[in-house]
Protein backbone atom coordinates (compact mmCIF):
# COMPACT_ATOMS: atom_id res chain seq x y z
CA UNK A 1 0.00 0.00 0.00
CA UNK A 2 0.91 3.52 -0.37
CA UNK A 3 -0.80 6.60 0.74
CA UNK A 4 -1.06 9.88 -0.55
CA UNK A 5 -2.22 12.38 1.64
CA UNK A 6 -4.09 15.69 0.44
CA UNK A 7 -3.64 18.59 3.54
CA UNK A 8 -2.55 21.70 4.07
CA UNK A 9 -0.44 20.11 7.39
CA UNK A 10 1.22 16.78 6.70
CA UNK A 11 2.21 16.83 9.93
CA UNK A 12 -1.25 16.29 11.24
CA UNK A 13 -1.70 12.89 9.21
CA UNK A 14 1.79 11.70 10.60
CA UNK A 15 -0.27 12.17 14.19
CA UNK A 16 -3.07 10.51 12.81
CA UNK A 17 -0.73 7.29 10.99
CA UNK A 18 0.87 7.29 14.70
CA UNK A 19 -2.09 7.20 16.36
CA UNK A 20 -4.04 4.10 13.87
CA UNK A 21 -0.71 2.38 13.85
CA UNK A 22 -0.70 2.82 9.97
CA UNK A 23 2.34 1.29 9.04
CA UNK A 24 2.46 1.69 5.31
CA UNK A 25 4.16 4.26 3.25
CA UNK A 26 2.85 7.55 3.41
CA UNK A 27 3.77 10.69 0.95
CA UNK A 28 2.26 14.11 1.20
CA UNK A 29 1.01 16.14 -1.40
CA UNK A 30 -0.14 19.73 -0.20
CA UNK A 31 -0.38 21.13 -3.31
CA UNK A 32 -2.79 18.61 -4.72
CA UNK A 33 0.05 17.98 -7.66
CA UNK A 34 -1.26 14.52 -8.42
CA UNK A 35 -4.62 16.07 -8.50
CA UNK A 36 -7.28 14.04 -7.16
CA UNK A 37 -10.69 16.16 -6.94
CA UNK A 38 -11.86 13.68 -3.71
CA UNK A 39 -10.45 11.40 -1.33
CA UNK A 40 -10.59 8.38 -0.36
CA UNK A 41 -9.94 7.31 -4.17
CA UNK A 42 -8.10 3.83 -4.52
CA UNK A 43 -6.29 2.55 -7.58
CA UNK A 44 -5.48 -0.93 -7.69
CA UNK A 45 -1.81 -1.38 -9.57
CA UNK A 46 -0.22 -3.76 -10.79
CA UNK A 47 3.04 -5.21 -10.91
CA UNK A 48 3.59 -3.91 -14.13
CA UNK A 49 2.99 -0.14 -13.10
CA UNK A 50 -0.75 -0.40 -15.30
CA UNK A 51 -3.80 0.45 -13.40
CA UNK A 52 -6.45 -1.96 -13.00
CA UNK A 53 -9.03 -1.45 -11.17
CA UNK A 54 -10.05 2.51 -9.87
CA UNK A 55 -13.07 0.69 -7.82
CA UNK A 56 -11.70 -2.01 -5.93
CA UNK A 57 -14.39 -4.54 -5.30
CA UNK A 58 -14.41 -5.85 -1.81
CA UNK A 59 -15.56 -8.98 -1.66
CA UNK A 60 -13.83 -9.83 -4.86
CA UNK A 61 -10.53 -7.53 -4.15
CA UNK A 62 -7.85 -10.91 -3.52
CA UNK A 63 -9.43 -12.86 -5.69
CA UNK A 64 -9.57 -10.16 -8.82
CA UNK A 65 -6.29 -8.52 -7.80
CA UNK A 66 -3.98 -9.54 -5.40
CA UNK A 67 -3.75 -13.32 -6.24
CA UNK A 68 -4.09 -12.61 -10.41
CA UNK A 69 -0.82 -12.59 -12.40
CA UNK A 70 -1.10 -9.72 -14.94
CA UNK A 71 0.34 -9.27 -18.55
CA UNK A 72 2.43 -6.66 -19.18
CA UNK A 73 0.46 -5.62 -22.25
CA UNK A 74 0.27 -1.55 -22.06
CA UNK A 75 2.09 1.13 -23.57
CA UNK A 76 4.81 2.84 -21.57
CA UNK A 77 4.00 6.23 -20.30
CA UNK A 78 6.06 9.36 -20.40
CA UNK A 79 4.00 11.66 -18.30
CA UNK A 80 5.28 12.55 -14.76
CA UNK A 81 2.96 14.41 -12.54
CA UNK A 82 5.40 15.94 -10.37
CA UNK A 83 8.32 17.97 -11.42
CA UNK A 84 11.87 16.00 -10.26
CA UNK A 85 13.51 17.28 -7.04
CA UNK A 86 16.57 18.29 -8.48
CA UNK A 87 14.39 21.34 -9.74
CA UNK A 88 13.94 22.69 -6.39
CA UNK A 89 18.29 23.42 -6.61
CA UNK A 90 17.85 24.90 -9.92
CA UNK A 91 17.58 29.14 -10.55
CA UNK A 92 13.91 30.66 -11.77
CA UNK A 93 13.47 30.17 -15.00
CA UNK A 94 14.49 33.46 -16.94
CA UNK A 95 13.92 35.00 -20.10
CA UNK A 96 10.78 36.08 -22.36
CA UNK A 97 10.28 32.73 -24.41
CA UNK A 98 9.63 30.81 -21.15
CA UNK A 99 6.19 28.69 -21.35
CA UNK A 100 4.09 29.34 -18.35
CA UNK A 101 4.46 25.71 -17.68
CA UNK A 102 8.03 26.02 -17.04
CA UNK A 103 7.62 28.41 -13.97
CA UNK A 104 4.69 26.37 -12.69
CA UNK A 105 6.79 23.05 -12.84
CA UNK A 106 9.66 25.29 -10.80
CA UNK A 107 7.24 26.40 -7.83
CA UNK A 108 5.82 23.22 -7.38
CA UNK A 109 8.99 21.63 -7.18
CA UNK A 110 10.15 24.25 -4.73
CA UNK A 111 6.68 23.96 -3.03
CA UNK A 112 7.39 19.98 -2.95
CA UNK A 113 11.58 20.35 -1.97
CA UNK A 114 12.34 23.76 -1.21
CA UNK A 115 13.51 25.12 1.86
CA UNK A 116 10.30 26.73 4.11
CA UNK A 117 12.53 30.33 3.68
CA UNK A 118 11.88 29.64 -0.22
CA UNK A 119 8.19 30.82 0.39
CA UNK A 120 8.71 34.36 -1.50
CA UNK A 121 10.43 32.52 -4.03
CA UNK A 122 7.91 29.94 -4.70
CA UNK A 123 4.89 32.67 -4.75
CA UNK A 124 7.07 34.55 -7.79
CA UNK A 125 7.22 31.25 -9.71
CA UNK A 126 3.26 31.26 -9.48
CA UNK A 127 2.64 34.29 -10.47
CA UNK A 128 4.40 34.32 -13.10
CA UNK A 129 3.02 31.61 -13.87
CA UNK A 130 -0.21 33.27 -14.17
CA UNK A 131 1.09 36.38 -15.78
CA UNK A 132 2.15 34.05 -18.61
CA UNK A 133 -1.21 32.95 -19.24
CA UNK A 134 -1.36 29.68 -17.02
CA UNK A 135 -4.96 31.09 -15.10
CA UNK A 136 -5.78 27.38 -13.92
CA UNK A 137 -7.43 26.45 -10.96
CA UNK A 138 -4.66 24.63 -9.79
CA UNK A 139 -1.49 27.25 -9.98
CA UNK A 140 -4.12 29.80 -7.80
CA UNK A 141 -4.84 26.44 -5.53
CA UNK A 142 -0.94 26.28 -5.05
CA UNK A 143 -0.20 29.66 -4.96
CA UNK A 144 -2.85 30.03 -1.91
CA UNK A 145 -1.39 26.48 -0.05
CA UNK A 146 2.24 28.38 0.00
CA UNK A 147 0.51 31.97 1.03
CA UNK A 148 -0.69 30.30 4.17
CA UNK A 149 2.47 28.42 4.68
CA UNK A 150 4.30 31.85 4.20
CA UNK A 151 1.66 33.46 6.91
CA UNK A 152 2.63 30.50 9.73
CA UNK A 153 6.17 31.32 9.65
CA UNK A 154 7.91 34.56 10.61
CA UNK A 155 8.36 35.38 7.08
CA UNK A 156 4.70 36.05 7.22
CA UNK A 157 3.38 39.54 5.04
CA UNK A 158 0.02 40.07 7.14
CA UNK A 159 -2.51 39.86 4.33
CA UNK A 160 -1.10 36.20 3.34
CA UNK A 161 -3.98 34.56 5.10
CA UNK A 162 -6.58 36.32 3.38
CA UNK A 163 -4.80 36.34 0.12
CA UNK A 164 -4.58 32.51 0.90
CA UNK A 165 -8.42 32.37 1.27
CA UNK A 166 -8.88 34.40 -2.09
CA UNK A 167 -6.68 32.03 -4.18
CA UNK A 168 -8.38 29.41 -3.55
CA UNK A 169 -11.55 30.90 -3.94
CA UNK A 170 -11.05 31.35 -7.27
CA UNK A 171 -9.30 27.72 -7.78
CA UNK A 172 -13.07 26.94 -6.70
CA UNK A 173 -14.37 29.52 -9.41
CA UNK A 174 -12.84 27.24 -12.24
CA UNK A 175 -13.63 24.01 -10.98
CA UNK A 176 -16.29 23.95 -8.77
CA UNK A 177 -16.91 20.69 -8.01
CA UNK A 178 -13.21 20.23 -6.81
CA UNK A 179 -13.67 18.65 -3.19
CA UNK A 180 -10.13 18.59 -1.85
CA UNK A 181 -10.26 22.62 -2.99
CA UNK A 182 -13.71 23.34 -1.11
CA UNK A 183 -12.29 21.56 1.27
CA UNK A 184 -9.55 23.39 2.08
CA UNK A 185 -11.57 27.05 2.09
CA UNK A 186 -14.34 24.90 4.75
CA UNK A 187 -11.01 24.25 6.90
CA UNK A 188 -11.05 27.76 7.99
CA UNK A 189 -14.88 28.64 7.31
CA UNK A 190 -17.90 29.01 8.83
CA UNK A 191 -19.61 25.95 10.86
CA UNK A 192 -22.17 26.26 8.62
CA UNK A 193 -20.23 25.12 5.41
CA UNK A 194 -18.45 22.14 7.61
CA UNK A 195 -19.98 18.97 6.21
CA UNK A 196 -18.21 17.60 9.56
CA UNK A 197 -15.29 18.70 11.60
CA UNK A 198 -11.68 18.70 10.31
CA UNK A 199 -9.10 17.98 13.61
CA UNK A 200 -11.41 17.27 16.47
CA UNK A 201 -9.26 13.92 16.64
CA UNK A 202 -6.36 15.52 17.14
CA UNK A 203 -6.80 15.71 21.22
CA UNK A 204 -8.11 12.28 21.57
CA UNK A 205 -5.22 10.72 19.37
CA UNK A 206 -2.84 12.46 21.64
CA UNK A 207 -4.59 10.73 24.44
CA UNK A 208 -4.22 7.21 23.63
CA UNK A 209 -0.70 7.68 21.74
CA UNK A 210 0.19 8.40 25.68
CA UNK A 211 -1.70 6.10 26.98
CA UNK A 212 0.41 3.54 25.17
CA UNK A 213 3.57 4.59 26.43
CA UNK A 214 4.81 6.75 23.33
CA UNK A 215 4.68 10.21 22.42
CA UNK A 216 2.79 11.43 20.16
CA UNK A 217 3.90 13.48 17.37
CA UNK A 218 4.84 17.04 17.61
CA UNK A 219 2.94 19.59 15.00
CA UNK A 220 4.48 21.89 13.26
CA UNK A 221 1.03 24.18 13.95
CA UNK A 222 -1.75 23.55 16.06
CA UNK A 223 -5.00 22.95 14.81
CA UNK A 224 -7.04 25.60 16.31
CA UNK A 225 -11.04 27.82 15.83
CA UNK A 226 -12.74 26.76 13.09
CA UNK A 227 -10.28 23.86 12.39
CA UNK A 228 -12.09 22.27 15.20
CA UNK A 229 -15.50 23.47 14.97
CA UNK A 230 -18.52 21.01 14.65
CA UNK A 231 -21.06 21.71 11.96
CA UNK A 232 -23.42 24.05 13.29
CA UNK A 233 -25.94 26.57 12.61
CA UNK A 234 -25.44 30.24 13.08
CA UNK A 235 -27.25 30.95 16.73
CA UNK A 236 -26.48 34.71 18.33
CA UNK A 237 -25.42 34.57 21.81
CA UNK A 238 -27.27 36.65 24.50
CA UNK A 239 -26.10 39.78 24.99
CA UNK A 240 -23.23 41.33 27.52
CA UNK A 241 -22.39 44.46 28.76
CA UNK A 242 -19.88 46.68 26.92
CA UNK A 243 -16.32 46.89 28.75
CA UNK A 244 -15.38 50.52 27.46
CA UNK A 245 -18.35 52.30 26.09
CA UNK A 246 -16.80 55.49 27.13
CA UNK A 247 -13.06 54.90 25.82
CA UNK A 248 -11.34 55.16 28.51
CA UNK A 249 -8.73 52.64 28.59
CA UNK A 250 -5.25 53.40 27.53
CA UNK A 251 -5.04 52.80 23.78
CA UNK A 252 -1.66 50.00 22.50
CA UNK A 253 1.23 52.34 20.73
CA UNK A 254 2.23 49.69 19.10
CA UNK A 255 2.96 46.49 21.35
CA UNK A 256 0.78 44.16 19.73
CA UNK A 257 -0.19 44.04 15.60
CA UNK A 258 -3.21 42.51 14.74
CA UNK A 259 -4.43 40.95 11.09
CA UNK A 260 -7.41 40.17 9.99
CA UNK A 261 -8.90 37.75 7.52
CA UNK A 262 -12.33 36.69 6.13
CA UNK A 263 -14.01 33.34 5.15
CA UNK A 264 -15.57 33.88 2.70
CA UNK A 265 -13.11 36.70 1.23
CA UNK A 266 -16.77 37.92 -0.18
CA UNK A 267 -19.94 36.79 2.02
CA UNK A 268 -23.35 36.36 -0.20
CA UNK A 269 -26.58 38.63 0.86
CA UNK A 270 -27.95 36.61 4.06
CA UNK A 271 -24.75 34.40 5.00
CA UNK A 272 -22.69 33.67 7.51
CA UNK A 273 -19.11 34.65 7.29
CA UNK A 274 -16.10 33.66 9.98
CA UNK A 275 -13.55 36.50 11.06
CA UNK A 276 -10.31 35.62 11.52
CA UNK A 277 -8.25 38.09 14.41
CA UNK A 278 -4.81 37.56 14.86
CA UNK A 279 -3.02 38.94 17.95
CA UNK A 280 1.15 39.10 17.38
CA UNK A 281 2.99 41.01 20.53
CA UNK A 282 5.23 42.83 18.23
CA UNK A 283 9.45 41.44 19.09
CA UNK A 284 11.14 45.08 18.31
CA UNK A 285 9.76 45.99 21.48
CA UNK A 286 9.68 42.78 23.59
CA UNK A 287 6.21 42.78 23.61
CA UNK A 288 4.95 39.63 25.31
CA UNK A 289 1.71 38.48 27.11
CA UNK A 290 0.75 38.93 30.73
CA UNK A 291 0.99 35.27 32.04
CA UNK A 292 -0.77 36.43 34.96
CA UNK A 293 -3.41 38.49 33.44
CA UNK A 294 -4.29 36.38 30.29
CA UNK A 295 -7.53 38.16 29.32
CA UNK A 296 -7.66 38.77 25.30
CA UNK A 297 -11.27 40.08 24.05
CA UNK A 298 -12.90 41.82 21.02
CA UNK A 299 -16.13 43.78 21.51
CA UNK A 300 -17.48 43.86 17.89
CA UNK A 301 -20.14 46.29 16.78
CA UNK A 302 -22.62 45.35 14.12
CA UNK A 303 -24.25 47.33 12.04
CA UNK A 304 -28.14 47.60 11.60
CA UNK A 305 -29.67 44.40 10.40
CA UNK A 306 -26.21 42.44 11.04
CA UNK A 307 -26.22 39.72 13.68
CA UNK A 308 -22.92 38.27 15.30
CA UNK A 309 -22.62 34.85 16.98
CA UNK A 310 -21.38 36.66 19.77
CA UNK A 311 -20.03 40.42 20.57
CA UNK A 312 -17.91 39.72 22.94
CA UNK A 313 -15.76 36.57 21.10
CA UNK A 314 -12.35 35.68 23.77
CA UNK A 315 -9.06 33.91 23.08
CA UNK A 316 -7.87 31.17 24.64
CA UNK A 317 -5.68 30.82 27.39
CA UNK A 318 -2.20 32.22 26.63
CA UNK A 319 0.13 29.25 24.84
CA UNK A 320 3.35 30.82 25.29
CA UNK A 321 4.43 34.35 26.13
CA UNK A 322 5.55 35.23 22.57
CA UNK A 323 2.90 33.21 20.50
CA UNK A 324 0.66 34.74 18.18
CA UNK A 325 -2.99 34.38 19.32
CA UNK A 326 -6.68 34.38 17.53
CA UNK A 327 -10.13 35.08 18.15
CA UNK A 328 -12.73 33.97 15.50
CA UNK A 329 -16.41 34.99 15.61
CA UNK A 330 -19.03 34.16 12.84
CA UNK A 331 -21.44 37.25 11.24
CA UNK A 332 -24.59 36.90 9.34
CA UNK A 333 -25.51 39.61 6.76
CA UNK A 334 -28.96 40.70 5.82
CA UNK A 335 -30.71 39.49 2.93
CA UNK A 336 -30.93 43.16 2.11
CA UNK A 337 -27.38 44.16 2.27
CA UNK A 338 -26.13 45.78 -1.09
CA UNK A 339 -23.03 44.51 -2.38
CA UNK A 340 -19.68 46.63 -1.71
CA UNK A 341 -17.34 46.75 1.41
CA UNK A 342 -18.41 47.39 5.33
CA UNK A 343 -16.80 47.51 8.09
CA UNK A 344 -17.46 46.20 11.45
CA UNK A 345 -16.23 48.60 14.11
CA UNK A 346 -14.46 46.96 17.06
CA UNK A 347 -11.93 46.84 19.87
CA UNK A 348 -9.76 44.64 21.31
CA UNK A 349 -8.59 44.65 25.57
CA UNK A 350 -5.92 42.96 26.67
CA UNK A 351 -2.81 42.62 29.31
CA UNK A 352 0.48 43.17 27.19
CA UNK A 353 4.40 43.35 28.78
CA UNK A 354 6.96 45.58 27.12
CA UNK A 355 10.75 44.53 27.81
CA UNK A 356 11.70 41.60 29.73
CA UNK A 357 10.98 43.68 33.00
CA UNK A 358 8.80 46.29 31.42
CA UNK A 359 5.51 47.30 32.69
CA UNK A 360 2.30 45.41 31.99
CA UNK A 361 -0.73 47.16 31.09
CA UNK A 362 -4.80 46.71 30.13
CA UNK A 363 -4.85 48.27 26.84
CA UNK A 364 -7.73 48.43 24.44
CA UNK A 365 -6.77 48.84 20.23
CA UNK A 366 -9.53 49.81 18.11
CA UNK A 367 -9.97 47.85 14.86
CA UNK A 368 -11.95 48.38 11.58
CA UNK A 369 -13.04 44.36 10.49
CA UNK A 370 -13.70 44.59 6.71
CA UNK A 371 -16.20 42.57 5.39
CA UNK A 372 -16.61 42.20 1.59
CA UNK A 373 -20.32 41.60 0.47
CA UNK A 374 -20.31 39.91 -3.00
CA UNK A 375 -22.20 40.87 -6.32
CA UNK B 1 -14.54 11.04 3.17
CA UNK B 2 -12.82 12.15 6.12
CA UNK B 3 -10.42 9.72 7.66
CA UNK B 4 -9.81 6.24 7.31
CA UNK B 5 -10.71 3.96 10.53
CA UNK B 6 -8.29 1.55 10.64
CA UNK B 7 -9.77 -1.68 12.69
CA UNK B 8 -5.92 -3.53 12.54
CA UNK B 9 -2.57 -2.88 11.64
CA UNK B 10 -1.53 -4.17 8.21
CA UNK B 11 1.36 -6.76 8.36
CA UNK B 12 3.33 -7.68 5.80
CA UNK B 13 1.78 -11.34 6.67
CA UNK B 14 -1.99 -10.36 6.79
CA UNK B 15 -1.50 -7.75 3.81
CA UNK B 16 -4.34 -9.37 2.04
CA UNK B 17 -6.81 -9.49 5.17
CA UNK B 18 -5.26 -6.14 6.06
CA UNK B 19 -6.40 -4.84 3.08
CA UNK B 20 -9.67 -5.95 3.10
CA UNK B 21 -10.11 -4.46 6.36
CA UNK B 22 -9.39 -0.92 4.86
CA UNK B 23 -12.03 -1.18 1.76
CA UNK B 24 -14.64 -2.32 4.66
CA UNK B 25 -13.73 0.26 7.07
CA UNK B 26 -13.48 2.76 4.31
CA UNK B 27 -16.19 2.31 2.08
CA UNK B 28 -18.67 2.24 4.72
CA UNK B 29 -17.55 5.14 6.24
CA UNK B 30 -17.31 7.26 3.18
CA UNK B 31 -19.67 10.13 2.68
CA UNK B 32 -18.93 10.80 -0.82
CA UNK B 33 -19.15 8.56 -4.12
CA UNK B 34 -15.92 9.04 -5.07
CA UNK B 35 -15.17 10.49 -8.50
CA UNK B 36 -13.07 8.17 -11.34
CA UNK B 37 -9.32 9.23 -10.84
CA UNK B 38 -7.84 10.77 -13.38
CA UNK B 39 -5.85 7.38 -15.08
CA UNK B 40 -7.31 4.71 -17.23
CA UNK B 41 -8.36 1.00 -16.24
CA UNK B 42 -5.47 -0.86 -18.85
CA UNK B 43 -2.78 2.62 -18.58
CA UNK B 44 0.04 2.48 -16.96
CA UNK B 45 -0.44 5.03 -13.98
CA UNK B 46 2.14 8.25 -14.47
CA UNK B 47 5.20 8.18 -12.05
CA UNK B 48 5.16 10.75 -9.47
CA UNK B 49 7.63 11.67 -6.69
CA UNK B 50 6.92 12.86 -3.57
CA UNK B 51 8.08 13.80 0.10
CA UNK B 52 8.01 10.98 2.61
CA UNK B 53 5.62 12.52 5.58
CA UNK B 54 8.02 10.43 7.84
CA UNK B 55 11.60 12.25 6.77
CA UNK B 56 11.12 14.04 3.93
CA UNK B 57 12.48 12.02 1.82
CA UNK B 58 11.11 11.09 -1.80
CA UNK B 59 9.56 8.69 -2.60
CA UNK B 60 8.54 7.20 -6.30
CA UNK B 61 5.72 5.50 -7.27
CA UNK B 62 8.05 3.33 -10.10
CA UNK B 63 10.40 2.12 -7.09
CA UNK B 64 7.44 -0.11 -6.09
CA UNK B 65 7.65 -1.55 -9.77
CA UNK B 66 7.87 -5.51 -9.45
CA UNK B 67 4.89 -5.18 -6.62
CA UNK B 68 1.60 -4.59 -6.70
CA UNK B 69 0.57 -1.78 -5.38
CA UNK B 70 -2.90 -0.08 -3.83
CA UNK B 71 -2.24 3.60 -3.96
CA UNK B 72 -5.16 5.49 -1.53
CA UNK B 73 -5.19 9.15 -1.61
CA UNK B 74 -6.85 10.19 1.88
CA UNK B 75 -6.47 12.99 4.33
CA UNK B 76 -7.02 12.66 8.52
CA UNK B 77 -9.98 14.96 8.54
Amino acid sequence: MLGVIQEQHPQRCRLFAQWKQLDFPIVQDPINAIGPRVVPIFVAIDEHGIVRDTRPNLAAFEQQFLARPFQDDAPPVETKLTPPPRLASAEMPKGPDRAASDYRDYGDALALWGEPDRADDVLKAYNRAIQQGDDSGESHFRRGVVLLRRWETSNRHPEDFQKAVESWEQALARQPNHYIWRRRIQQYGPRLDKPYPFYDWVQQARDDIEARGETPVLLDTEPSGAELAAPARFRQSAATAEPDPEGRITRDDGLVQVETAGVPSRVAAGKVGRMHVVFRPQSERKAHWDADATELRLWVEAPEGWQLETQSPQASDVRSPNASRKIEFEFQVPESVQPGHYVLPAYALYFVCEDETGSCRFVRQDLNLSVQIKE
Amino acid sequence: MHRLEMLRRVTAGTLGAGLLIVFATLSGASRLQAEPYEVRVGARHPDFTLPSIEDGKPVSLSSFRGKKVLLIHFASW
